[in-house]
């Protein structure tokens, strides 16, 4: 955990750890690569222990150092990617270029032994070649990916305080034009909701559907009832505001206009009036409303 | 204790070179040389 007040300056024993696993990953692919050229000294292939006696013995040192050098890495590999995390960004990814590293130099000693030095009363060797261009391809393509990464991220500081990625929980940002392009594409039906819902604001389906027609003429009548001027609201005008917004009479007057209104809402919500339906409605409750103060 | 963020490639450069140093030192005893 990084101080609150010093968000910028790793602790010295997450960069000596880190240094300790760079330092043992390099050693390993060093006696990777050492091991690799002294076999390739006697011909590229040898052989030890058996029942048999080998014709090709292997070089001293080569068993050890293959395997050091090989489970080696996976260790310090580990090692790294832990305290590099804690150094911060973007040392958690350095241990990966010990994959480009690695390849890139047994790749090179391939080239080596059959292409650009090969050994004495030898030409160019395929068996040699051949896996030299393949590592090192496999060397350079992902340090092409990772240039990339390193290059989306130039400049980008985590700010003080705020939590890593892996311990957040929250969903990142997303800006709102992408989210719905993407609800697009994956969700066809999104968008022909929408489409729906635009057409049903304008209000052309009506005329389209005689039940519904139907429906919206028993609406209508109801409406138009509701919308009849109550005695109380008459008398209400005619007698002056002050008394008349004091009477029982004229708050239940108030209570109705409102439970209309209401009434209105839940109706457009359920799809029984089109938008321009819903709005000549509330209107006409509106303006009685507003008669009544 | 912390460090300084400007260190960390330094400690990085140097570690590796240790590593190389390291990996030579340690072949040439495998190899009893």
């Amino acid at each position: 955990v990084r101080s609150a007040s010093q968000p910028d300056r790793p602790r010295l024993r997450d960069v000596l750890w880190l240094g300790v696993a760079v330092a043992g990953g390099v050693m390993c692919i060093t006696l990777l690569s050492l091991g690799m050229r002294s076999v390739m000294d006697i011909g590229g292939a040898c052989a030890d222990g058996g029942p048999y006696v080998s014709a090709r013995p292997c070089p001293n040192g080569t068993a050890p150092a293959m395997f050091l050098g090989s489970f080696g890495l996976f260790g310090f590999g580990a090692l790294g990617m832990v305290f590099g995390a804690r150094v911060g960004s973007p040392w958690g990814a350095f241990p990966l270029f010990g994959w480009s590293l690695l390849f890139g130099v047994l790749g090179w000693n391939f080239l080596q032994y059959g292409w650009l030095n090969p050994p004495e009363g030898q030409g160019v060797e395929l068996g040699f070649l051949v896996p030299g261009i393949m590592f090192e391809v496999m060397a350079i393509v992902p340090l092409l990916f990772m240039a990339s990464a390193l290059w989306a991220l130039r400049g980008y500081r985590r700010p003080a305080g705020a939590p890593s990625v892996e311990g957040s929980s929250a969903p990142p940002r997303v800006p709102a034009a992408y989210r719905r392009e993407r609800t697009e594409a994956v969700s066809p039906s999104f968008a022909a909701m929408e489409a729906r819902q635009a057409t049903a604001a304008a209000g052309s389906s009506v005329a389209r559907d005689p039940a519904r027609r139907a429906a919206l003429s028993g609406i209508d009548a109801a409406m138009a009832a509701a919308l009849a001027p109550t005695p109380g609201a008459a008398g209400a005008t005619a007698a002056g505001a002050a008394d008349a917004t004091a009477t029982p009479d004229f708050q239940e007057g108030t209570q109705s206009l409102l439970d209309r209104l209401e009434r209105l809402g839940d109706m457009r919500a359920r799809g029984l009036l089109a938008a321009d339906e819903y709005e000549t409605a509330k209107d006409a409750v509106l303006r009685e409303l507003e008669a009544r103060e | 204790m912390t460090i300084p963020r400007a260190l960390v490639p330094l400690i990085v450069l140097g570690a590796a070179a240790l590593g190389v140093a390291a990996g030579i030192w340690l072949f040439g005893v495998f190899s009893g040389g």
